[in-house]
């Protein structure tokens, strides 16, 4: 699950971790001039951490797709 | 005896015997089936993780809003020197805290859900020989004998004649026939899925959304 978000003040690509998010954590930009930080405010955590929670549910399903081959 | 022109098996029979619908057919069904069920069940995912429902009312449809998340940007800015101030201030890093929303469709990994390669790989093989070995010999050993004997007697005169006779004859033939022939067919079948990419569109919608959380800079009050 590797996606990246653009970052608003360099435009570098930070990586995202939705997993980390859900939990509060802040991803720093990977551009050390920028430093910027980027996190899901905690009034929105809940919202978030509910659609990964479902998100691995559906990946769930994905070892019987491959089984069908 | 097995014939010379004793037909090998039919290559193309054998092959035409065989389900091929279903032994390659059957596994890539499976597999678009299951593809299939993937996207209801990613579409039903999205609808119900990434939108709310919105009932339209008597003049509008109903819709679905994007469920958007609140994010916090927070980046270090110089807060330059003030020297006019007094005393003068030093020049500082100011940690400043900006908050945007996001649409929680842009960062959930979508297009990474679905069949993303399926290999099927068939391998039959036929294999059809014939060999005739023939050996033919024929022997055969004649030898015969004889022998005579004579005598005369005439007064004083006698004579005695004495012989013999024999032969002796060998033939032989041989034929040593070795036939052999064989036919052999492979048949291989490898196919493969993959997944298509996101249509333009989509695409296009998730680039809007994620260049929407770019910052702009408001307008001076007064200007």
């Amino acid at each position: 699950m590797s996606q990246y978000l653009p970052c608003p003040v360099c435009q570098s690509q930070i990586p995202i971790d939705l997993h980390l998010l859900a939990k509060g954590a802040s991803l720093v930009c990977p551009n050390s001039a920028c430093g910027a930080m980027v996190g899901v405010a905690s009034n929105s955590l809940a919202t978030l951490s509910t659609a990964v929670t479902r998100y691995q549910n559906l990946e769930a399903l994905r070892p019987a797709t491959k089984g069908a081959t | 005896m097995a014939d010379a022109n004793t037909p090998l098996i039919s290559m193309a029979e054998q092959f035409t015997g065989l389900p091929m619908q279903a032994l390659i057919g059957g596994p890539l069904n499976a597999a678009a089936e299951a593809n299939g069920m993937m996207a209801v069940a990613q579409t039903k995912f999205l609808l119900d993780t990434a939108f709310s429902f919105v009932k339209g009312t008597d003049t509008t449809a109903d819709s679905y809003a994007p469920i958007m998340i609140q994010m916090t940007l927070t980046r270090g800015v110089l807060v330059p020197v003030n020297p006019e101030a007094d005393p003068p201030v030093e020049p500082t890093i100011k940690q400043v805290q900006t908050s945007f929303d996001l649409p929680l469709l842009t960062i959930l990994p979508l297009n990474s859900l679905a069949v993303d390669d399926v290999s099927i790989k068939f391998d039959m093989e036929v294999k059809s020989s014939f060999s005739e070995a023939t050996s033919d010999k024929t022997e055969e050993k004649m030898a015969g004998a004889s022998s005579f004997s004579a005598k005369v007697g005439y007064g004083i005169f006698s004579a005695e004649i004495t012989g013999s006779a024999s032969y002796d004859r060998t033939s032989s033939s041989g034929r040593d026939t070795h036939y052999e022939k064989s036919n052999s067919a492979k048949y291989s079948v490898s196919v493969h899925a993959g997944q298509l990419p996101l249509p333009d569109g989509v695409k296009t919608i998730i680039a809007a959304f994620t260049n929407a959380i770019s910052p702009i800079t408001m307008p001076v009050m007064g200007q």
